[in-house]
């Protein structure tokens, strides 16, 4: 009976947690575009110091990637630093059949996942859940009002039809890894 | 009338000779959207110096079109088209305006 039991609660704690296949090689610097944004942590302290497991999004290859690293230092910051660098982190990727197999690792969490979605105006959202601009030229940041902003784009399916939608979103606050908002689509 | 408003149109492309005048009170139907996408063709540096009016002008022809503040989701595909061709004219200005050196032509 109590396998059972383990069992279920076992299946029903992975119901909430996100799941991901850690993929087995390390990210190359060729590949990787701009700056890792939308970070979550988790810090563990013993007597040996911090640990820092962070959890953020960077561009690989013009398409958002999740990526995973660990630091470990007498300092929190230093751990964390240690844990930002993506060329030793692991890239999170979504568990498929082909991806799960007995020498992957697959990791599941409580730390919300982040995922490209249909937004709408006024949202407050983080950066990756918005496309990148698909013309080079609209990719970079700008600055309007005072903040920081971007212009992305959101791939759209109506009527057997594939619209592209543009807008802007902004930074939320002046605050490092603050959330953005969205400033306009159309 | 339609002239009158292409007239103002086409100055605040920055192609006409005249200084720009508003007279974006004058009660008048929108641009087609023809008019509105060759106006949105010929945005340059020229129309950062009256960006304020210039993006008023282009925000009233969207209200004009009962377009202000809608979600394209919400749209058929000619008003869609008509809002993303004026938008990008507003945020065209807004952001190489503000940002001299994002784009080569503003």
């Amino acid at each position: 009976m109590k396998p059972y039991l383990l069992g279920l609660l076992l299946v029903a704690g992975l119901a909430n947690a996100e799941c991901f296949v850690r993929s087995s090689t390390n990210i190359t610097k060729s590949a990787l575009g701009g700056q890792p944004t939308d970070m979550q942590k988790i810090i563990k302290s013993d007597a040996a110091g911090f640990k820092c497991i962070l959890r953020y999004r960077i561009l690989i290859d013009d398409e958002w990637a999740t990526v995973e690293g660990e630091g470990q230092a007498k300092i929190e910051d230093l751990a964390c630093a240690r844990a930002l660098d993506a060329r030793k982190g692991y890239q999170l990727l979504e568990p498929t059949r082909e991806r799960v197999s007995s020498d992957q690792l697959l990791i599941c969490t409580d730390l919300r996942e982040i995922r490209i979605r249909p937004v709408k105006p006024g949202e407050i959202i983080w950066e990756s859940e918005t496309d990148i601009h698909r013309i080079g030229n609209e990719r970079g940041y700008f600055n309007y009002k005072d903040t920081r902003c971007r212009m992305f784009t959101e791939r759209n399916a109506r009527d057997g039809n594939l619209l592209t939608y543009q807008g802007v979103i902004c930074q939320a606050d002046s605050k490092t890894n603050s959330k953005w908002r969205v400033v306009d689509k159309y | 009338m339609r002239s009158l408003i292409v007239l103002a149109a086409v100055a605040i492309t920055g192609c006409a000779v005249q200084p720009y005048q508003p007279i974006l009170q004058v009660q008048s139907p929108a641009l087609t959207f023809e008019e509105l996408d060759h106006i949105s063709r010929n945005v340059n540096s020229s129309n950062c110096k009256n960006i304020d009016a210039n993006i008023a002008f282009v925000e009233r022809q969207l209200q004009l079109k009962g377009l202000t503040n809608r979600l394209p989701e919400n749209l058929n595909n000619a008003d869609r088209l008509y809002n993303s061709t004026a938008k990008s004219m507003i945020w065209a200005l807004r952001v190489g305006c503000n940002n001299p050196r994002r784009y080569d032509k503003l």
